[in-house]
């Protein structure tokens, strides 16, 4: 758990979604902390339910056909409970989101500095002249070149890394104390990827906002993050500070996945069997068992959902099979 | 240029080029007075030779030209000047028989396999399909061809008769995979084949690649940005920039001792875990963008990102010139950027 107080606290978040084919679970209780100016890592595969926990915390889930249950607490705040007009008041303001693709997340048809400004006009009650001047101080922040003339371009106009640095502005403009960033760089060549993470990094700092960083790739949590979290078809499995997770990983399925990471003068690697099920195939207990390589698995494993229980220093696992490292 | 000429080499490529035309944007005022075309040098003459039975790499940031080369090798394109010798034999004029024929030898995997599968046919009729198409086998014995061809790739025969969509990322890749050594290809052109899959997906795709390889003998053309999958299973590795080769050298070359200033960068950019790599720091390496290939700066063509230049390199390009046996590198102050 974070060692410093929790700006935000997930506590049993839950989704369901109402489909054709009845009802499916798409995060099954999902708990955690984010300390304050802490970065922490969520760490999975596709369709692990990352991006469905990002929307959850902001509450950008459509109710039907989703359902959501349990508690975002930021300071103390349920979002959950909120009206959305007492949301809205906080959405952008105290907690904004970095969306994965750059080009979805801008309107086509409207100029960035426009797009930029609007979340001051409306939260700092700004003039439209004064918040497009404060864009185009953000925009030289974040290093977007004669930021003058391009606030005045139409996203089309900036090549994939800009269009990302127009996206981040956006999200920063009120100063956030919790920032989503859901895969910032995906899209984007490692050269670039690299600047965006930097820049990240340095604003988040000054600024003092801690930032829930989703990806799929490990390495980079690994020198991003202070924490990460693993999470395998909708649950939490491991908890932890980065180098005691990825160095002494203790569920079968982040263990699985390090070993599955490419390395020079390796020529098999040794991949997890089988494949991450469909939310139609998700056991009531642990989701990870039909893949578990762990000898004594039983039957509690499909029935009973393991709790998230610390094993060691701030570090939590979610099987019944691991032993906390204190009793051994 | 590299390597002598061994019965190793499977296809050369010599001073490779392939321009395209850009056409000018719509306005009243072009079409008046049309401008002069611009041109985009893709390719930019480029020397390599693809070693029989090992996977050489290509890496480079997007617009580098990596994917034209693999698009030239397939021929889906033809080259603008310069020759791809596969097995002695210039590809680049032929057409008819000759062309069908060679199609059989080289054969492709991309990147998405939802879109470069036909969502309206099974796993069976798309495997069996390039079987028709080259005549192999007779009618009935190509059910049972397609059935060996999945087991081969790790599918389940009793899912023939599904459709794309039924499939996990990693099946459709597998079924791709299935689709492409049908025929008997000698080299696999593999273009981002590994890089947008998961982590433990991607581990069974490159387990899956490298027990054909051992099995078949087959070469492997590997184009990636993900270094990581490079470092892992290629023998060779070259590194574009701008339609041009500016390194070249063993895997454990490349990537332990780089040579070229770009590649440094590269690498530097390239989060590795910290496990392996605890001296990485994540930074940004590399100021600005990779430039249009339309106009090309003058000199050595990565000059204007260089951490090193000196005013030599704004004059004349550096050739791709052998530092160390084995090792090349395009760049007047090889091993200088750390």
């Amino acid at each position: 758990m974070a060692d410093r107080p929790a700006v935000l606290s997930v506590q049993d978040l839950t989704v369901d979604f109402e489909t054709s084919q009845g009802t499916v679970n798409v995060l099954d209780h999902v708990s955690f902390e984010l300390g304050e100016g802490e970065m922490l890592g969520l760490l999975g595969e596709s369709g692990a339910g990352k991006s469905v926990l990002a929307d959850a915390i902001l509450r950008l889930i459509p109710e039907p056909p989703g359902k959501i249950a349990g508690k975002v607490l930021l300071y103390g705040t349920d979002l959950l409970q909120l009206t959305e007009a007492e949301l809205s008041q906080i959405r952008g303001k105290q907690i904004a989101m970095i969306f994965q693709d750059p080009t979805s997340a801008l309107n086509p048809v409207f100029r960035v500095g426009h797009q930029v400004a609007e979340p001051m006009e409306i939260h700092l009650n700004l003039g439209r002249r004064s918040a497009l001047q404060r864009v185009v101080d953000i925009f030289r922040r974040v290093g977007i070149p004669s930021p003058e003339s391009r606030v005045a371009n139409y996203p089309h106009q900036f090549s994939g890394g800009m269009r990302q640095r127009v996206v981040i502005s956006m999200g920063i403009t009120c100063h956030p104390k919790v920032l989503v960033a859901d895969e910032p760089t995906c899209s984007l060549d490692v050269t670039i990827q690299a600047q965006i993470l930097e820049l990240i990094r340095k604003l988040v700092t000054e600024l003092q906002t801690a930032v829930l960083f989703i990806f799929n790739d490990l390495a980079l949590i690994s020198h991003l993050c202070q924490r990460v979290l693993i999470m395998y078809a909708g649950q939490i499995v491991e908890d932890g500070p980065v180098d005691v997770v990825f160095e002494t990983p203790r569920h079968p399925y982040t263990q699985g996945l390090i070993r599955s990471v490419p390395r020079l003068g390796v020529r098999r690697l040794e991949p997890i069997p089988g494949h991450l099920p469909s939310v139609h195939e998700y056991l009531p207990g642990c989701r990870f068992y039909p893949r578990c390589p762990l000898p004594d698995k039983d039957a509690t494993c499909i029935s009973t959902r393991p709790p998230l229980e610390l094993r060691g220093v701030g570090h939590r696992v979610a099987c019944w099979k691991v032993r906390s490292t204190h009793a051994r | 240029m590299p390597g002598s000429d061994g019965n190793g080499v499977l296809c050369r490529l010599m001073d490779l080029k392939k321009y395209f035309l850009v056409p000018a944007p719509f306005s009243l005022r072009n079409l008046v007075t049309p401008p002069p075309p611009r041109v985009v040098k893709a390719v930019d003459g480029v020397n390599l030779d693809i070693v029989r039975g090992k996977t050489i790499g290509l890496v480079g940031e997007s617009g580098c030209g990596k994917t034209t080369i693999g698009r030239l090798m397939m021929r889906a394109i033809t080259p603008t000047s310069g020759q791809i010798l596969f097995e002695g034999k210039d590809v680049a004029p032929m057409e008819g028989e000759e062309l069908f024929q060679y199609r059989r030898q080289v054969q492709i995997v991309y990147q998405d396999p939802f879109t470069s599968l036909n969502p309206r046919m099974t796993v069976r009729r798309i495997i069996r399909e390039p079987l028709e198409v080259h005549h192999i086998g007779a009618k009935e014995e190509r059910d049972d061809r397609v059935l060996e061809l999945m087991e081969r790739v790790g599918l389940d025969p009793k899912i023939a008769d599904r459709y794309p969509h039924e499939f996990s990322s990693g099946q459709v890749k597998r079924v791709a995979i299935a689709r492409a050594i049908a025929v008997g290809p000698k080299l696999l052109v593999a273009d981002e084949a590994v890089s947008a899959l998961d982590v433990s997906v991607k581990a069974q795709i490159l387990n899956l690649l490298a027990d054909l390889q051992d099995d078949l003998g087959l070469t492997y053309l590997l184009i990636s940005h993900d270094l990581g999958v490079v470092q892992h299973i290629c023998h060779t590795v070259a590194v574009m920039y701008l339609g041009k080769i500016v390194e070249l050298g063993s895997a454990e070359q490349i990537f332990k001792r780089p040579l070229h200033p770009y590649t440094v960068a590269l690498l530097q950019s390239f989060p590795r875990m910290k496990s392996e790599a605890p001296e990485f720091r994540l930074r940004a390496t590399l100021e600005g963008e990779i430039p249009s290939p339309i106009n090309l700066p003058s000199g050595c063509r990565f000059h204007p990102r260089c951490a090193i230049r000196r005013p030599q390199c704004l004059d004349a390009e550096p050739a791709l010139l052998e530092a160390t046996p084995g090792h090349h590198a395009a760049c007047y102050f090889p091993g200088e950027a750390t």
